[in-house]
């Protein structure tokens, strides 16, 4: 089965079998492609995997570490064929992931999306809310992470509203005057986790998004970090915003347009198009479901850049294989969180004087 | 300004210029005054009985160098009378260890108290279990010993506060730093007093040097002690303490036969000493084998998951010493030790040896000529504090040479 086909059916139905053969054969055939146009890439498997077997499962492929698109440019593209670089959101000081998109895999990354949003959404285009304000939506073609996030979002909807001014503050007015445009049926309201628990969960007086599908995205520490689970967001957001259908996405910059959705209460998917392993803290051998573990990522999309197989920073654990047949397929995940770079012991300090 | 005392008891917030009075109020001894020995003696017989503190290898390592013979022979070395000249102390010396090198503040801390120094140390609070107990142990000895030595000695917990740092810096005789470079050019703003002796211990990177010829003629056991050994400097501080080897240089033909020989051997040592980045620690180590991957300089990459990843690089030339990792080996061959050649630098201080007689050594250091490495010892040594570190006798350092002589008969 082609990507192509892939896209054009409701995700979450392969068999996990079937996905398996099906993921197995494009991966093997996009590392041979990477293999031969990036001659960095080429020469990192033959240094850390310098006489590997045929790969029978996903968990034998290589992968590599997310972390490396910081330090290096890595494309599969000649230079005039790039349509754009993406960056991730890093912190200050800190270096940025550069992923290098052409132009069939920046078309391919927003139809991946679509597939996922429409098997979510159903076909029509809802009226949408956004959990932020304009100006974070103007791009210029240089975008960062969270505006490529609003903008990847946009063509799922109409009648786009922001629901931010741009001093943040909550749009009221508008919103009444939006919701009585739109007196029937379901809304999607999209915005970034902690924004979403900033002005939806936390609303006083209360608004009515009842017939709201709320999707958002953006890891949680923040919110750890205040120590509001899951669970609480989701009892804050029916208290303060009425709203009951609520999906949280996991994805990156790094495989743009394959996020795990959570199409069922507490549990990502994964697109059928991607698939997700979890790896050994210590020994990097994979887990067995119940098991945490670093979470590596598989994904048809990657292109222009040899993104398709990435171990990721972030903790997981897969609660399931596999959903009844008729029903949802594929891997339940949850993820726990980033794994923490503890700080290492040391004669020079790691965390310097400042001036 | 206010800072948090840690000794003398009790703990507590005091001003830090009401600290420093009291320190500089406190009586003075010589060089190695018996109540001096004492304490330090005494700190070492409370580590060696203490149950957990002698389970940690580092506490043990500082009380075997605190011991009654050690503290005999250091202060023969320095003897207080020296021809027309005798030893006092410097007076008040500020000490700013490295945050997370445990023992490394006690062990200059009792050097520093045998000069006859009066003491305020900067204790991180992210110093773990071995730090808290080591400032446990020390308020005993202390405690239980003479007031004029309790009196003179104080540990504070500021972290990185300039302010602070300014604070105490102000009237002290010495200042010892240790840091990344940033991190001592931060403090190096902070004035001293004109007479002050400004001492800092920055960035430093250390590695390792063995005989193929040497390692080939070992026997099983005599192999499996020299891994031993190695896992012991490997494993002590994460790895990331400067004295921690992160390259080891064959000398000799086959250098990586034997490299490959000692890979499993030392992996299963390391295990078996807890040793191995995991989650976000391999993730880093991880992070950098890949990049390590991509440079022509390095050609095999051993061992990605496990205790110890090792890069086999192809020349002097393609050693990185700011390729970072817990569990992280660079590893060279070379057919002579005269194709060191570039590779010594001056950030380089320990070098462990194996397989090399102390004349050869010697020859080497002369011929270095300051280039750099400030030690040469034996594998196994390679974190062993010792009174002359990073090329510098901290002993005579911190202390003074009063010159009395007087006219001779027949003068006018």
């Amino acid at each position: 089965m082609t990507l192509e086909a892939l896209l054009a059916r409701p995700q979450y139905r392969l068999p996990p079998a079937e996905k398996e053969a099906v993921l197995l054969a494009g991966l093997v055939d996009l590392t041979a492609r990477h293999r031969a146009a990036c001659p960095a890439y080429a020469r990192a498997l033959d240094r850390i995997w310098p006489s590997p077997a045929p790969p029978r499962t996903l968990a034998d492929l290589p992968w590599l570490p997310v972390g490396l698109f910081k330090r290096e440019l890595l494309q599969s593209v000649p230079d005039e064929q790039v349509f754009r670089v993406m960056h991730s959101s890093g912190t200050t000081g800190q270096a940025r992931s550069r992923i290098v998109l052409d132009r069939p895999t920046a078309a391919v990354q927003a139809r991946a999306l679509a597939s996922i949003m429409r098997t979510l959404l159903g076909p029509q285009r809802l009226p949408m809310l956004i959990v932020d304000a304009e100006d974070q939506a103007r791009g210029d073609g240089r975008f960062t992470a969270r505006q490529a996030g609003v903008v990847g979002m946009l063509p799922f909807g109409r009648d786009h509203l922001f629901l931010l001014d741009a001093e943040g503050r909550l749009r009221r007015d508008a919103l009444a005057a939006w919701l009585a445009r739109h007196p029937d049926g379901p809304l999607l309201v999209f915005g970034f986790t902690f924004m979403v628990f900033q002005h939806l969960a936390q609303a006083d007086p209360a608004l009515d998004l009842g017939r709201g599908i709320l999707v958002h995205t953006g890891g949680w520490k923040r919110l750890q970090d205040r120590a509001v689970s899951r669970d609480e967001l989701r009892r804050r957001l029916r208290a303060a915003a009425g709203l009951t259908r609520i999906h949280d996405m996991y994805g990156m910059v790094e495989q743009t347009g394959s996020v795990h959705v959570e199409v069922e209460e507490g549990a990502l998917l994964a697109p059928d198009f991607g698939e997700v392993i979890i790896r050994d803290p210590h020994t990097l051998e994979p887990l067995p479901p119940g098991q945490p573990g670093l979470v590596q990522v598989l994904s048809l999309l990657p292109g222009s850049y040899p993104g398709h197989s990435l171990l990721t920073g972030d903790l997981g654990v897969v609660r399931r294989l596999d959903g009844p047949p008729g029903g949802l397929r594929g891997k339940r995940l949850e993820i726990l969180g980033r794994a923490p770079r503890a700080e290492p012991r040391g004669c020079s300090d790691t965390r310097e004087l400042p001036a | 300004m206010r800072i948090r005392r840690l000794l003398p008891a009790p703990e507590g917030e005091v001003e830090a210029a009401d600290l420093v009075d009291a320190l500089l109020a406190a009586p003075t001894l010589p060089p190695f005054a018996p109540p001096l020995v004492q304490a330090c003696a005494g700190l070492s017989a409370a580590i060696l009985a203490h149950p957990r503190a002698r389970q940690l290898p580092a506490l043990v390592a500082l009380a075997w160098s605190l011991r009654p013979a050690a503290l005999r022979a250091l202060q023969a070395r320095h003897r207080e009378e020296e021809g027309d000249t005798l030893r006092v102390p410097r007076g008040l010396v500020l000490h700013l260890p490295p945050g997370n090198v445990d023992t490394l503040a006690f062990s200059t801390w009792a050097l520093s108290l045998l000069a006859g120094n009066r003491n305020l140390v900067r204790i991180s609070s992210r110093g773990g279990e071995a730090a808290a107990l080591l400032i446990a142990l020390w308020a005993e000895v202390l405690a239980a010993g003479p007031p004029a030595v309790a009196q003179g000695n104080a540990a504070v917990a500021t972290d990185h506060d300039p302010a602070a740092i300014a604070a105490l810096s102000a009237r002290v005789d010495a200042r010892l730093a240790w840091g990344g470079d940033a991190t001592v050019r931060a403090i190096r703003q902070r004035p001293l007093a004109p007479r002050a002796l400004d001492l800092a211990f920055p960035d430093r990177w250390s590695w390792s040097l063995w005989s193929t010829e040497a390692w080939r003629a070992l026997d099983a056991a005599g192999r499996q002690r020299l891994v031993e050994a190695f896992a012991d400097d490997l494993a002590w501080f994460d790895q990331q303490a400067c004295a921690s080897p992160r390259l080891l240089v064959w000398v000799g033909e086959d250098g990586a036969a034997c490299g490959a020989a000692l890979r499993p051997l030392l992996a299963a040592a390391l295990r078996q000493r807890g040793f191995g980045p995991s989650g976000g620690l391999l993730l880093d180590r991880l992070d950098a084998a890949f990049a390590a991957a991509l440079d022509p300089g390095v050609v095999e990459v051993h061992d990605l998951a496990g205790p110890l990843t090792t890069l086999r690089l192809s020349e002097t030339a393609a050693v990185g010493r700011d390729r970072a990792g817990v569990g992280l080996l660079q590893e060279l061959c070379l057919p002579t030790l005269g194709d060191l050649g570039e590779l010594v630098q001056r950030k380089d201080q320990t070098v462990t040896t194996f397989g090399f007689s102390a004349e050869t050594l010697r020859a080497l250091a002369r011929q270095l000529n300051g280039q750099g490495v400030d030690r040469f010892v034996p594998v196994g040594e390679a974190l062993r504090f010792e009174a002359v570190w990073d090329g510098v006798d901290l002993l005579d350092l911190l202390t003074r040479r009063v010159t009395v002589r007087v006219a001779t008969r027949g003068a006018p």
